[in-house]
């Protein structure tokens, strides 16, 4: 058996009214996607969020709008970011040529204190976090905080929010007040769409001036899949159901193991278990976890939650490796 | 097929299990009187039940308890090297670390405390690589494995291929340790193999893929980038420090604390007086150190020739600290223990640690 515990992937594909139609659409393949679809989209995401459609950016991923995000902000400008943190952000920040500055997040609460940078923000700085964080599924700031950075003008702020419908904490209500705050969301996880790759970023005018010219083709099946699944929001909101129910049996086991297990407001859960080099272990038993030896330490493991036989796979090997 | 050295301090750890903190000098037969028993056989054989790549290897073993009982019947193909009398001591483990790098070893096996390290320091430097298996009492040099299995892991990972890093051995006083103080320098470094982490196919590279020497120049850049004239640089021991050195074409202690004044270098390898006759001639100092071994020390291991006096002096904010992503990645926090409260607590709290060319990281000092 292998199985595939690392990518934070949801554990199962979308319902047939999602995917249905996105085998219709392969008909059209030969056509570009009609822009009618796109504002559709953009009119269902607007729906969602409860921003107006002039504030959103769509893209193939969010892992484009990060990117973009932060090439075209570094200039002039010092970055700070989370540490550990996603690591697109941290890879694309060390190849810009701004001075980069990371928070070291410290367990068990792996959170951000203003403390720790308020000093540092006083010249022209882009903040990125992630919350909740990725790899540790905190979450690194509350909105006080938040609101704090934000009304510093020096600072620009994109938070990603890719676990957004897990944590059920946004700051999208703070765009209103703050022109330099943006949101980035994606599709990928939630919604199961990981595969179709649609993010969007929500953000007042300003920012969005920026991103003019950049505009891609998104690809017409991954509209179709993204329009259907935010038609569809209760399938989402099951899928969530579940992970959680699994989340806290997963935490459960391992607690009892020994491992320890850190809050996590996402669907994936960060393990210390004690064990050097843990993640090559569970590759020889076919089982693949994120590896994080690269930013913590190699007794750290990043477990997304996965099908009920999926977790109790994982479970019954990691208790044979802690027992060993 | 990788000619493998295996060498152990049959006494190494016997002081732990009697509350005798290292068997360094005459300390063992006291040890041995206490009812302590030997700890190494017992590491090494755990070590070698967990290598994977038997076929692969062929062991140039110390003779008798120094490990050719310990590999024999075991299934292992194997030669010995050397003689040893009833009682062993470091001349035998030097002599004989010596006689296997005469036997064109490709990597040392060794277990042991800190002393052993040292004294495979002295035998064989960063000729050969080791993989060093700690004998069971805290151990101080970042040499070690974390542990006999962690130590297979390393020995499997060299036989597949991999790089190698320098980690540090430190020379700790015993006699002090003993009286609950914790007096240690800097010794020297041996190699290490880098355990390559077993590739993943993960949705985008997730590694950086940057060597620890490539790590340090950009450092090096960094600080060069930001260092002025007119300003005396204290700079602490270590391969990181160094590399700032080397980068200006100055030579360095690499064990002790130099200064460079205007791109020369204007003190070597200073003690406190020397230092402190330096902070008289020149008005504007600041110090650059690299955090110490494993458990992040950044004042009070392998430098206390920086003295609390030195520290007060030049101040907090004249403090630079420059680390490998590797080496804080395991750190949740930097450490002090100057022997004085007040400039440990002086130096707490928040603190950007130089981690790459105009890369820092804010981390904490004593958590």
């Amino acid at each position: 058996m292998r199985i595939r515990l690392d990518k934070n992937e949801m554990f199962k594909p979308p319902p047939k009214e999602i995917i249905d139609p996105v085998k219709e659409s392969i008909e059209n393949i030969n056509r570009y996607t009609p822009q009618v679809k796109i504002e559709e989209l953009i009119g269902l995401i607007s729906d969602y969020t409860k921003i107006p459609q002039d504030s959103i950016i769509l893209s193939s991923a969010s892992d484009i709008l990060i990117k973009e995000f932060i090439y075209l902000f570094a200039r002039n400008r010092q970055i700070i970011i989370a540490d550990p943190t996603f690591f697109l952000v941290t890879n694309t920040a060390q190849k810009t040529s701004s001075p980069l500055l990371k928070i070291r997040l410290r367990e068990p609460e792996f959170k951000i204190s203003l403390e720790q940078f308020i000093d540092e923000i006083n010249k022209p700085t882009m903040i990125v976090f992630d919350n909740p964080n990725n790899p540790t599924g905190s979450l690194l700031l509350n909105k006080k905080d938040v609101q704090t950075v934000l009304e510093n003008e020096n600072v620009i702020f994109l938070i990603d929010e890719a676990y957004f419908e897990f944590s059920k904490i946004s700051y999208v209500n703070l765009l209103n007040d703050f022109p330099n705050l943006a949101i980035v969301r994606t599709l990928s996880k939630s919604f199961g769409l990981a595969g179709s790759g649609i993010g969007y970023i929500l953000c007042g005018d300003v920012i969005k001036r920026r991103f003019i010219g950049l505009e891609t083709m998104l690809p017409y099946p991954s509209v179709v899949a993204a329009i259907n699944a935010l038609q569809n929001l209760d399938y989402m909101k099951k899928y969530i159901n579940e992970i959680e129910k699994e989340k806290k049996r997963i935490i459960t086991s391992v607690s009892k193991m020994g491992i320890m297990v850190f809050p996590s407001y996402t669907n994936f859960i960060l393990m210390k278990t004690g064990i050097q080099n843990i993640s090559q272990n569970l590759v020889k038993l076919g089982i693949y976890v994120h590896d994080i030896s690269e930013q913590l330490s190699s007794e750290y493991i990043r477990v997304t939650i996965g099908t009920e036989k999926e977790n109790n796979y994982f479970l019954s090997y990691i208790e044979k490796l802690t027992k060993s | 097929m990788k000619k493998i050295g295996l060498l152990i301090n049959p006494i190494a750890g016997m002081g732990g299990s009697v509350g005798l903190k290292g068997t360094d000098g005459h300390i063992y037969k006291k040890a041995i009187k206490m009812g302590a028993q030997p700890i190494t056989p017992k590491r090494l054989s755990e070590l070698l039940s967990n290598l994977e790549n038997k076929e692969e290897m062929f062991f140039i073993a110390a003779p008798g308890k120094m490990g050719a009982d310990i590999i024999k019947n075991k299934g292992f193909k194997f030669n010995t090297v050397g003689e040893i009398g009833k009682d062993t001591s470091a001349k035998d483990t030097k002599r004989i670390a010596k006689m296997m790098l005469e036997k064109n070893i490709d990597l040392l096996i060794f277990c042991g405390g800190d002393g052993t390290a040292r004294d495979i320091f002295d035998a064989i430097g960063l000729k050969k690589p080791v993989v060093a298996i700690p004998s069971g009492v805290k151990m101080f040099s970042s040499v070690f494995a974390l542990n006999p299995r962690a130590a297979a892991e390393m020995v499997d990972a060299f036989i597949k291929g991999t790089d190698t890093q320098e980690k540090e051995v430190l020379d700790i006083n015993e006699d002090s340790f003993r009286k609950g103080i914790l007096d240690s320098k800097l010794y020297g470094y041996l190699k290490v193999p880098n355990i390559k982490r077993l590739l993943q196919s993960g949705k985008i590279g997730s590694k950086i893929n940057k060597t620890a020497a490539e790590n340090k120049v950009e450092i090096a850049d960094h600080i060069i980038e930001s260092m002025k004239n007119d300003i005396l640089y204290l700079l602490g021991p270590g391969t990181t420090v160094k590399a700032i050195t080397d980068a200006l074409n100055l030579p360095k202690t690499l064990l002790g604390i130099d200064a460079i004044y205007n791109n020369k270098r204007v003190g070597e390898d200073l003690n406190e007086e020397g230092i402190l006759r330096l902070l008289d001639k020149y008005n504007n100092v600041e110090i650059i150190v690299s955090p110490i071994g494993g458990q992040g020390f950044i004042f009070g291991r392998g430098n206390k020739q920086l003295t609390p006096k030195i520290i007060s002096k030049v101040g907090k904010e004249n403090i630079k600290i420059v680390a490998t992503v590797d080496k804080m990645k395991g750190l949740m926090c930097l450490r002090v223990d100057t022997g004085d409260i007040e400039v440990d607590n002086m130096l707490k709290g928040y603190t950007k640690v130089i981690i790459g060319y105009k890369e820092e990281l804010i981390t904490q000092i004593e958590c």
